[in-house]
């Protein structure tokens, strides 16, 4: 397992929505301005997902994906909300 | 793997920030067309000047839908976390002119003053400033 996988790396959004996007930044050594440009959004945007003050809409989650080779799900986890 | 330097193509944020410098640039015009036919008309006695004056009312009249169209424009280049800003910060403007409103009506009506419309205007511009700045700032965080 991956070490951006584990514990404090974890970001919680306010509706229980976790990401590992700051740590798989880290780990593709990116800047959170290089990665915005690659997302084509701005720097707040990285910011706002980063520290959990914003859940991205389903075409920028895959975009997300798909740059850093994962899957939605291993890069969010809503911790089964709707269960 | 992530090649480094320059992008080719504009960012998202300079293709933005160009329609606000557009929009900026449009008000600036406007205001002055605005403070032209205030002068002419304030100082009007022959037909040339009445019509100058008349044509330049005409078109400040018509320049608030043109900011608009560039501030759509404007909303249409941001990012979808941008937008939700935007969306977030026209909905508090919307509810604060909204109970403005009502609370004036009923003071103007109760108290037989009349409100000036600009004040509504004024309130509405100052919430959604205060809840875009508000935005803004907590989203800005460190840069990493």
């Amino acid at each position: 397992m991956a070490r951006w996988r584990r514990g404090a790396d974890v970001n919680e959004g306010w509706w229980g929505v976790n990401n590992h996007i700051k740590a798989l930044r880290a780990h593709h050594n990116l800047t959170q301005a290089e990665l915005a440009e690659r997302l084509d959004v701005s720097r707040q945007t990285v910011n706002a997902l980063e520290t959990g003050r914003y859940d991205p809409s389903l075409p920028l989650a895959f975009k997300l994906a798909r740059l850093f080779g994962q899957r939605i799900e291993e890069i969010f986890n809503d911790d089964g909300v709707l269960e | 793997m992530y090649p480094r330097g320059k992008p080719a193509l504009p960012s998202r944020e300079q293709r933005v920030l160009k329609i606000i410098w557009a929009v900026i640039a449009l008000t600036l015009f406007a205001a002055l067309v605005g403070v032209i036919a205030a002068v002419i008309r304030s100082r009007s006695q022959g037909s040339d000047q009445d019509f100058l004056s008349g044509f330049l009312v005409g078109v400040f009249g018509v320049m608030p839908f043109g900011i608009a169209l560039f501030l759509y424009a404007a909303y249409r280049q941001m990012d979808e976390f941008s937008q939700q800003l935007q969306e977030k910060a026209c909905t508090f403007a919307f509810v604060m002119t909204m109970l403005a409103a009502s609370a004036g009506f009923v003071i103007a009506s109760g108290f037989k003053v009349a409100l000036p419309l600009w004040s509504l205007y004024l309130l509405g511009m100052a919430a959604y400033a205060a809840a875009v700045i508000r935005g803004s700032l907590a989203a800005r965080g460190g840069r990493e």
